[in-house]
This record gives C-alpha cells, sequence and structure tokens, in this order.
C-alpha cells in the first residue's frame, strides 16, 4: 500500500494554477525525491498533502485515507519557510513542538536527549534559540521534524546550512529511515543529494508533471549513447564510429558518431589490446536533465 | 482539545516567564507601594522635626497644639471637635510667646483688634514652614467662622454645605450620586486609576494576543504549527493561555489596589466609602474577560492578517480607538455615572467593560445594565470568533497583508478574495 496516493489534484490561487492535474505515488521504503524550479508548485502540493490547503480537485490519501487529526502525528515536515521560537530556551522550544505531535511529555526528555547529542546540541539545550547559529537552528528544526519516529517524512531542502559533516550524518540518517520503511518525500534544488538519496523523482513545472519514475529510468530516457571509458593504456588516436573524445573528471568520454554502437568501440579497444578497467555507458547527470526538460518548458511557455 | 491545552498551556508559560512580564507584575503595584510608604515616612519625619519637642517625646497621634489670643473678643464658644488641647487660648502674647518657646505650642495667632474691618491674623512662630503652614490655619479658621456664625453648630454646618442634594433618577434603585472633583479630589482618582487599569489590562492582553499570532509568522514557525494542530484549536489555545496570563495580572494588579487602598486609606485621608470592594474584583474579572476576548479576538485577526510585528503595532491603534472613548470621557463618567451617555457606553460591547468598571468605582450600577452589558458583549463575541476562525486559516496565516481597516472588515465578513498567492 502507497503511504501518499495522490490522483488528479489541481489548486488555484486566483488567476494562477498552482498545481495542475497532478497524480503520483509515494511508497514505504523510499526517498521520493519533489523536483522543479522554484514556482513550479512544489510547496503548493506538500501544503495539500498536509491538508493544510485543500485541492480544488483531485484525491489525495495520506496512509491509507483522508487527512486527521491522528495522521498529523504520524507525519514529519520540515518546511522551506520554516522557523523556531527565538525567545525561549532550545529543548523547551523542542519539547513543544514534540507535544503538538502527540508526544506524552515524560517521554519526550530522553528522546530529545539522544537527538541532542547526536545533532552536537546538548551542550546548548538552555540557550534561548535565538542565540543559536544559523547551523544549529537547522539542526534543531531536524530534531522537530525526526523526534517523534513520523512514518511519512516531507523535508524541503533538508541540507540548507549544513556544513559537509552534518550533511552526511543527516543523509546517513535518512537512508536509516528509508532502510526502517519509512517513506520519504524530499525537496530540494541540489542534484547530486537527489542522486544519492532519491529512488524516485517527479519534476514538475507550472504545476504539471514533466518527469516521473526511477532515477534510472529517468536518466536512461536521458541518456546518449556516449561512452564512459577509464583505460590502463592509452586509447588510440583514431576509434572507428567515435566522433568526439573529451576528457570528464580523469575518464574519457567518447561521443559516438550516427550509427555506431557502443559493442562495436568496446570490441575494437579490446582487440587493439587496450587494458580497460571500466566502460560505461555515460548517463546524464541530473542537473542537466533538470536545465533541459526546464529549459524547454520555459521555452515552451514564453514562445 | 488536547493540542488546545497544550497551546493554553504554552503560551502561558512563555509569557509569564518573559523577564519583561514579571517586571510589570511585580512594579506597577509595587510603584504606588513605595510612594505611599515614602508618604507616611515623610509625614512621621515631618512630625519629628517640630521646634523644641524632642522625638522620644513624640508618639504616634501627637499633635502640637497652636496657640491664639483675641484682641478682637469674637471667640464666645471653643466647639468641643476642636478640643482644648488643639487649639490653646491665651489672655496675652507674652504668656503665648513663653509657650511656643517652650514647645509646648508650635506657635500662636492674634486676632487683632480691627480683624472686622480688616480681616488682620498674625501668626507667630518659631520657624515658618511653607509646607506646614497652610495645613496649620484650619483650626484657626474654623474657630473663627463658628464664632462669626453665633456658634451654631447646625448654622456653620449648612452655610459650609449649603446644598445636601439627592439625585433621583427615575429609574428605580438608582439613587448614587457622582463624585465633585472640586470636593472630593481623591475619591476622583479611583475611578480614574480603574479606567486606566482595565484600559492598560484589555490592550495589553489583546496586544500579547497579536503579538503571538504575528511572532508566529515573523519566525516562520506557523507552517510547522498549522501542519500538527488545526488552525482553530490553535485560535483557542492561544485566547484561553493569553486571557488567563491577563487575568493573573489583573489579579495581582487589582487585588493589590484593594490592599493599598485599605492599608494606605489612612494615609491619603481617603473616605471610608470611596475604598473598592471585593465585589468590585469579582466584576472586574467578569468585565476583564469580555473586555480580553472582545478584543483579544479582534487582535487575532488582525494577526492573522498583517505580516509583520510592525504593521501589527500600527495596526493594533486603529482598532483601539473604540476603547479610548470611555478613557476620553473619564471625567463625564465620573460626575455623572447614571446619565445616559454613561449607560450608553456601558451597553456598547466595545466600550462597555471600561465604562461599567469607571462606574462601578464611583456607585453601584442597577443589575439590569449589568446582565444587559454582559449579554450583549458576550453576543458580539461569540460572532467575533466566528468570524476569525474564519481568518484563522492556513492561506491568510501563512502570508502577510498590509492591513487597513477595509481589507480587515472584509476579512471580517469572510470576502477576502482568494488572490493570495503562496
Amino acid at each position: 500500500m502507497s503511504t501518499i496516493s495522490i490522483q488528479n489534484i489541481s489548486k488555484r490561487f486566483g488567476a494562477t494554477l498552482a498545481v495542475d492535474n497532478l497524480s503520483f505515488d509515494v511508497h514505504p521504503g523510499e526517498i521520493f525525491g519533489l523536483l522543479g524550479p522554484n514556482g513550479a508548485g512544489k510547496t503548493t502540493c506538500i501544503r495539500m498533502i498536509l491538508d493544510i490547503f485543500e485541492p480544488d480537485a483531485g484525491e489525495i490519501a495520506v496512509l491509507g485515507g483522508p487527512m486527521t487529526d491522528d495522521k498529523k502525528n504520524r507525519i514529519g515536515y520540515l518546511p522551506e519557510e520554516r522557523g523556531l521560537y527565538q525567545d525561549i530556551p532550545l529543548d523547551r522550544c523542542l519539547t513543544f513542538l514534540s507535544t503538538l505531535k502527540g508526544m506524552p511529555e515524560k517521554s519526550i526528555a530522553p528522546i530529545l536527549a539522544d537527538y541532542l547529542k547526536l545533532f552536537d546540541l546538548y551542550e546548548v539545550r538552555s540557550k534561548k534559540v535565538k542565540e543559536l547559529s544559523k547551523g544549529m537552528q537547522q539542526k534543531a528544526q531536524l530534531i522537530a521534524t525526526l523526534i517523534h519516529d513520523p512514518e511519512l517524512l516531507i523535508i524541503d531542502e533538508p541540507f540548507a546550512s549544513l556544513d559537509p559533516i552534518n550533511t552526511r550524518m543527516v543523509m546517513d540518517l535518512l537512508e536509516d529511515k528509508r532502510d526502517e520503511g519509512k517513506a520519504i518525500i524530499m525537496s530540494t534544488h541540489q542534484m547530486n543529494q537527489v542522486e544519492e538519496l532519491c529512488d524516485r523523482i517527479l519534476l514538475i513545472d507550472h504545476g504539471h508533471q514533466v518527469l516521473y519514475g526511477t532515477l534510472q529510468e529517468i536518466q536512461s530516457q536521458f541518456a546518449s549513447q556516449d561512452i564512459l571509458v577509464t583505460a590502463l593504456t592509452p586509447l588510440p588516436e583514431f576509434i572507428n564510429g567515435v566522433a568526439a573524445v573529451r576528457h570528464v573528471n580523469g575518464r574519457t568520454l567518447l561521443v559516438l558518431s550516427e550509427g555506431a554502437t557502443p559493442n562495436q568501440v568496446l570490441k575494437q579497444l579490446i582487440n587493439q589490446g587496450i587494458e580497460i578497467s571500466a566502460f560505461e555507458i555515460a548517463v546524464p547527470p541530473l542537473n542537466e536533465i533538470f536545465i533541459k526538460v526546464v529549459g524547454k518548458q520555459t521555452e515552451g511557455q514564453d514562445g | 482539545m488536547k493540542k488546545t491545552w497544550i497551546v493554553l498551556k504554552t503560551e502561558f508559560i512563555n509569557t509569564v516567564t518573559r523577564r519583561s512580564f514579571i517586571l510589570a507584575l511585580i512594579l506597577v503595584p509595587l510603584v504606588p507601594a513605595l510612594i505611599l510608604g515614602g508618604i507616611s515616612l515623610f509625614r512621621e519625619k515631618e512630625a519629628l522635626e517640630i521646634p523644641g519637642i524632642s522625638s522620644s517625646e513624640v508618639q504616634e497621634g501627637d499633635q502640637v497644639p497652636q496657640g491664639y489670643i483675641d484682641l478682637a473678643n469674637l471667640v464666645v464658644i471653643t466647639p468641643e471637635w476642636l478640643g482644648e488641647e488643639l487649639l490653646i487660648g491665651f489672655d496675652h502674647e507674652t504668656s503665648a510667646r513663653q509657650a511656643a518657646l517652650s514647645g509646648e505650642i508650635s506657635g500662636y495667632f492674634v486676632i487683632q483688634p480691627d480683624y472686622l474691618e480688616s480681616g488682620a491674623v498674625r501668626f507667630v512662630s518659631q520657624e515658618f514652614n511653607p509646607l506646614t503652614s497652610l495645613d496649620s490655619t484650619w483650626m484657626i479658621n474654623s474657630l473663627i467662622k463658628y464664632n462669626l456664625l453665633g456658634g451654631d453648630l447646625g448654622q456653620f454646618d449648612a452655610f459650609f454645605n449649603p446644598l445636601k442634594v439627592e439625585y433621583v433618577d427615575l429609574a428605580p434603585d438608582d439613587t448614587e450620586t457622582g463624585i465633585n472633583i472640586a470636593t472630593d479630589p481623591i475619591a476622583f482618582y479611583i475611578p480614574y486609576g480603574m479606567t486606566m487599569l482595565f484600559y492598560i489590562l484589555i490592550v495589553t492582553s489583546a496586544s500579547l494576543m497579536m503579538n503571538s499570532v504575528t511572532k508566529e509568522k515573523e519566525n516562520r514557525v506557523m507552517e510547522i504549527l498549522i501542519s500538527s494542530v488545526n488552525p482553530r484549536q490553535l485560535l483557542t489555545g492561544k485566547i484561553l493561555g493569553l486571557g488567563l496570563v491577563g487575568l493573573l495580572q489583573l489579579v495581582v494588579w487589582l487585588g493589590s489596589a484593594i490592599v493599598l487602598l485599605r492599608l494606605g486609606g489612612t494615609t491619603l485621608q481617603i473616605p471610608a466609602d470611596v475604598q473598592l470592594s471585593v465585589g468590585v474584583l469579582i466584576w472586574g474579572i467578569v468585565f476583564f474577560i469580555l473586555g480580553y476576548l472582545l478584543y483579544g479576538t479582534i487582535m487575532a485577526g488582525v494577526g492573522a492578517l498583517v505580516g509583520s510585528v510592525k504593521e501589527a503595532s500600527q495596526a493594533t491603534f486603529v482598532v483601539i480607538i473604540p476603547i479610548l472613548i470611555p478613557l476620553m470621557l473619564v471625567g463625564f463618567i465620573i460626575d455623572q455615572p447614571n446619565s445616559s451617555l454613561a449607560v450608553a457606553l456601558s451597553l456598547i460591547p466595545f466600550t462597555a467593560p471600561n465604562t461599567i468598571m469607571t462606574r462601578m468605582a464611583v456607585a453601584p450600577i442597577p443589575l439590569w445594565q449589568l446582565l444587559a452589558s454582559m449579554l450583549l458583549t458576550m453576543g458580539t463575541i461569540i460572532l467575533l470568533i466566528h468570524a476569525v476562525s474564519g481568518m484563522f486559516r492556513a492561506q491568510l496565516l501563512l502570508t502577510g497583508q498590509k492591513f487597513s481597516f477595509g481589507l480587515f472588515i472584509k476579512a471580517l465578513r469572510g470576502k477576502l478574495p482568494d488572490i493570495i498567492k503562496t
């Protein structure tokens, strides 16, 4: 059963169609990337899932049906527009947000202490939130999102303001949650993080679906016949069927000419006695796919 | 319900633990208490410095008598209430002077032989104190007036209080009169203080409500909140939590006022009938709750509409105008607490809490007026809560509009165009 099932939802604000006939599912045990340029309708879509906004049309089922007050306790949400109470101590602020998620007050302290230690905030727990750095506040917000062990996590730009060490730590944490069977929706503009974490993605633009599927499906959809080769001996200057040779991050990219196949090229290299340690079809980075697809959409809109 | 309680509890704790709140809660009653204490000390000290009398001889209630020599032969009778011990008559100035030098009297008056033509009286004392000299003439003044009126107490009283008017209103049980500031200045300040107290209490509590909403918008906690609690629970929790904060303030401040007036009544020579009763405290709680719910709900609506604390404080001024009306008319209400205008202001929900409390500090209010005022205010509160709940929806809470009265009324009527982009 899907954790989230969305069928043909639309939402309009005055003259603006923010979400246009969108459908998708999110399953338990996956990290789902909700992607799109600024103003594409991602936040509106998330707010409809959370019952903050009502869709004008379509159906949303969360954790097996319509949203209820109890279900809100089973969801962890890190919104893009986020903040904390600034004038109260950190532990009081997080305790309050945890109780709002239905945690009994007595059970909060030990779990909160563990999270504060994990995020290296234990020593500053009694300080007022406004005295903490931006990165510390970001980590505190992640604690508020995770502390009640939600079945569904919706996180918008979770790595903003985090240093590389904390980014790695949060990535590992999210992967652990996925392995525990939680469903995670992640919205971000950091395509390298999407490539590293997401199992499936939905790319929306101007409120409607542009790409939807597993990362591999989408990348292969955009893959050319180009080949990435790592060779232990120098490659020959001329290879039949190769139109151009480029060097990318210590590897060699062979751009094939029309009609040539990777098999023909591989056979030639072996026949010529080249020692090859890696030979793979060049997958276009998600970043390029994003720019290509969204750019085309924008051109289409402009035209 | 549980989440409403959590919001209520958190709002209450977060507000009452704020340093500024604790300071205000303590300082507001402490300052008048210190002033009263200061006045008592000053008076005691003043008594100690009477020339010729050592401090050990002064006991509580001691007052050094004055002397007089009647050269105009005016004084025939010395009334009992002036008492021999307060005003001592001397036949010759020599003996009066000796008494003054020995400290037996603080000074003496010489009523000149031509007093009836010239009104001349000479006061002789060891040292002239401008602060106490005004105070010290009332006895000789009364003595002369009493004798000029032939020593008849009834005539004396009628001369100084020629009008003993009984104000009778056509309404039943409505026989009380107002306070005349000219004759009863201290009694005037009690209802005046009550008006100010209620104005401050209602406006500060209602402003706490608005600040709480706008701060959550400004701190960007709002979206996290409304993904966990529904807006109605949030509104109810806040109204109740901050209402309790206001109630705490009311009980401490009004309770201190009652205690201070009781303790300080003698210091300030406040007549016994202008003391605040416990009944005032009870009605005060009722009308504070009504006033707070009315203005707190309006302020919550303003908070839901605007985007920042700065914008909110500008909007506050517009919505609190009605509560300023009783404040501007306070002199009139105190003077004529049962006039048509005062009654009308008591029945209009936006001016009722303040007007009722001002009137109550002056004179009893007919029960029908209290009940009618309560019912009308409660009805208005129900309508307002309904309207503001409609405003407390996600779309508005996640955005900030520029405040205008027209937009606010539109929002209250649920007619805000759905143009808010997210």
